[in-house]
């Protein structure tokens, strides 16, 4: 190593610092301890007993609530995050036309983010899906002439409540939005004039410019956006009182892992399945980048 | 460069001394803990309380914790576990299972003995809900059947209908309700018929006669999906959706958007609605129609049973000042405080001597004094560790497809028989 090495490298440890000590001193020891309590039983009061792998072998062999949750969750996030994804694209390509105005259209496509997805959003969500008033029927009725009482039940529907939540999701597009737009105007517009001459059109400097410049980004998004949704738990209990209905429909892991460790007092079984969701989590992310070929890093040399 | 790393450094370890610093205070109290739950009104009654009682004891110096309901038993069994716990708890006839089965409360018997403390004047049904094999845990503050029908006198009298009275049964119920329901032109109901104060199957499978478990106090197995009556009862409130009509559907009642069905009966779009009697300061508050309550329909068998709530104050095991504890306990649960309980309408007392007296004042609703008769047919959940998991998390969602109009309450009971037998009540 390099002296030049040396000190950059001592500068990102000092960087990640803070948050390194946190993790270690404030996340470690529950991360640990969730761990640990997964083969035990403990409702809280009682003294912890160890049980070995019966809550995993419960889970997988006597549960068919963890598997519907475990289903929900990547009904949700393997609709949510690619569809989210291409209309965060689409939304950032509009905005980085150069029109009068445009910060404005920016900042009203980013402002549903800065509200987030707290309680009171989900509170506003749960009456536009208000299946006889709400505002989505309303409009559904008005566009395809289907009275109100005919169109989707939504969240009382056992088929279209995690459909419900799919579209709640797009409410955040926002926040792809401006990561996105940053990324498009980091793409050197030589590129653009070089393609041009080449006698390019629209649509191919798309896929050979845009798309590529774009990938380390979208490949950032779909890990970060991926992780979150496994995590989708706030709208959830707003929109169902904390109980995941109707009929489990909208039933998701961290519901189920809040249901179980706070409303039924089994920290064991509670540990075991946020193990378990950990374990899902961690999978899908490193599949993500064992197939990550396809992202084109900047000043990288490829034959 | 070197002074923005310093001030990394700093940072990092400012976080970390915080840390730790933070974990290490606040640790045991010399005052007598009380926690509770409750609106703004029944809150300020506990407060009013504590100040006499504070005049009384100035040597016992209380402080009130105050927590959500919603969280109340995981906050309590946390502060149990972490050594932060209270020494005088309020707990209800749901939460009193989750506290006694995890061994979590003092036995009451000896200072009753002790102080030669006169049990007779609370309501048996109730001194029994929170005594277990001959010891009692909790001393009750008051009991709340869910049997109260609150119906909107103008509802009736626009359908030039007879107001309900006691004595009425399920057939008339769905009869009336039918006939003070009321439509827009386009069809469209403005007024519901019935509905209740959340999704609540409870009051109808015990005013059917049904059950949910073998034995209340000490259950062994779920009965039910077995209960040929629990499943009528169920078939029955699914009907009144989807037969019937006059309850509104699930549809209009998973997307209300933070309004609740009480809500609903205040603003005139229910003519009737159940619930205990603790939505009657709320209710006062109603200007636009006179209103009152009449007891739940007699069921089909011909027997009477109401889901019942109701609490009182019991006092944690892992308290050192159980002497003053039950000074305490004693005093909030004493006449003075059901005086002013009965004065705000919030509750009925489960002293029989106030809920004779000041409990039926003149005030709204008129019908209050059904209420001390529906006292004897008080059902109260069984004494298991899982009642609330069996209830909201297998057969409620089994349930949602009853209302939902997809399945029949036979299909579901089939369902729930082998899930049910699955989870047995957990009794240790």
């Amino acid at each position: 190593m390099t002296s030049a090495e040396r000190k950059e490298a001592i500068s990102a440890y000092m960087f990640i610092t803070p948050f390194l000590l946190a993790m270690i001193f404030i996340t470690g020891g529950p991360v640990l301890a969730a761990f640990g309590l997964s083969f035990c039983k403990w409702d809280i009061l009682t003294p912890i007993q160890f049980v070995g792998l019966d809550n995993y072998k419960e889970m997988f062999f006597g549960d068919p609530r963890f598997w519907k949750a475990l289903y929900n969750t990547a009904y949700f996030t393997f609709l949510s995050v690619p569809v989210g994804m291409v209309l965060s694209i689409i939304v950032a390509m509009l905005m980085n036309q150069k029109v009068k105005g445009i910060a404005i259209y920016r900042t009203i496509y980013y402002l549903p983010s800065v509200l987030g997805t707290g309680v009171a959003v989900a509170v506003l969500w749960k009456w536009i899906f208000n299946a006889d008033s709400g505002l989505l029927n309303y409009l559904i009725s008005i566009l395809t002439g289907i009275p109100m009482s005919e169109c989707p039940k939504w969240l009382a529907s056992e088929f279209w409540s995690k459909n419900a939540l799919v579209i709640m999701s797009f409410w955040g597009v926002g926040g792809g939005m401006i990561i996105y737009l940053a990324g498009l105007q980091g793409i050197p517009t030589t590129l653009y004039e070089a393609a041009e001459i080449d006698g390019a059109n629209r649509w191919q400097q798309f896929w050979t410019v845009t798309l590529p410049g774009l990938s380390p980004i979208i490949f950032f998004q779909l890990i970060i956006t991926l992780v979150n949704s496994f995590q989708i738990f706030n709208q959830v209990y707003v929109m169902t009182d904390g109980l995941g209905g109707p009929a489990d429909s909208t039933l998701v892991m961290v519901l189920y892992i809040y249901q179980k460790a706070f409303k039924y007092y089994q920290m064991g079984y509670a540990s075991a399945l946020a193990c378990i969701l950990f374990a899902v989590i961690l999978l899908a992310t490193w599949l993500q980048f064992k197939f990550s070929k396809w992202v084109y890093y900047e000043g990288e040399l490829r034959k | 460069m070197k002074n923005f790393r310093l001030v990394l450094v700093a940072v990092a370890c400012l976080t970390l001394v915080a840390g730790f610093s933070l974990s290490g205070c606040s640790k045991g109290s010399s005052k007598l803990k009380i926690s509770s739950w409750g609106s703004p009104e029944e809150n300020q009654i506990l407060v009013d309380l504590l100040n006499d009682f504070q005049k009384k004891h100035p040597d016992i110096p209380v402080e009130l914790q105050r927590l959500p309901y919603n969280e109340y038993t995981t906050k309590l069994l946390t502060e149990v576990a972490g050594g932060l716990a209270p020494d005088v708890v309020f707990t209800e006839v749901g939460n009193f299972a989750d506290l006694f089965l995890r061994g979590a409360l003092e036995p009451l018997n000896p200072y009753v003995q002790a102080d030669h403390m006169d049990l007779s004047g609370y309501y048996p049904q109730v001194v029994d809900r929170f005594s277990v094999d001959g010891q009692i845990y909790v001393i009750p503050r008051d009991t709340a059947p869910i049997c109260v029908i609150y119906y909107n006198k103008k509802a009736f009298d626009e359908a030039k209908v007879a107001y309900p009275t006691d004595d009425w049964t399920v057939d008339d119920f769905v009869a009336i309700a039918k006939k003070v329901m009321k439509k827009d032109a386009a069809g469209k109901v403005t007024r519901w018929g019935f509905i209740d104060d959340w999704v609540m199957p409870e009051p109808w499978v015990y005013d059917f006669g049904g059950t949910y478990v073998d034995d209340v106090k000490h259950p062994t197995k779920w009965t039910f999906a077995t209960n040929p009556h629990t499943l009528d009862a169920i078939q029955f409130r699914a009907d009144m959706i989807g037969k019937y009509k006059i309850m509104m559907p699930p549809s209009g009642l998973a997307a209300m958007g933070g309004m609740g069905t009480g809500d609903m009966f205040m603003n005139g779009s229910e003519a009737m609605f159940i619930s205990g009697i603790w939505k009657t300061p709320t209710f006062r508050q109603i200007k636009d129609f006179k209103w009152d309550v009449v007891m739940m329909p007699k069921g089909p068998n011909g027997v009477r049973g109401f889901a019942t709530g109701g609490s009182g104050y019991g006092i944690l095991k892992s308290s050192t000042h159980k002497k003053e504890a039950w000074e305490l306990v004693k005093f909030i649960s004493g006449e003075e405080g059901a005086k002013k309980l009965a004065q705000t309408g919030l509750a009925q007392p489960a002293l029989m001597r106030e809920a004779n007296t000041t409990f039926l004042d003149n005030s709204d609703p008129k019908n209050k004094k059904m209420l001390l008769e529906a006292v004897k047919y008080v059902k109260y959940p069984p004494m298991c560790k899982n009642w609330d998991e069996v209830t909201h998390s297998i057969i409620g969602p089994e349930l949602d497809k009853v209302w939902n109009g997809t399945e029949t309450a036979a299909e579901a009971m089939d369902k729930l028989k082998p899930m049910l037998e699955k989870n047995e009540p957990q009794t240790k």
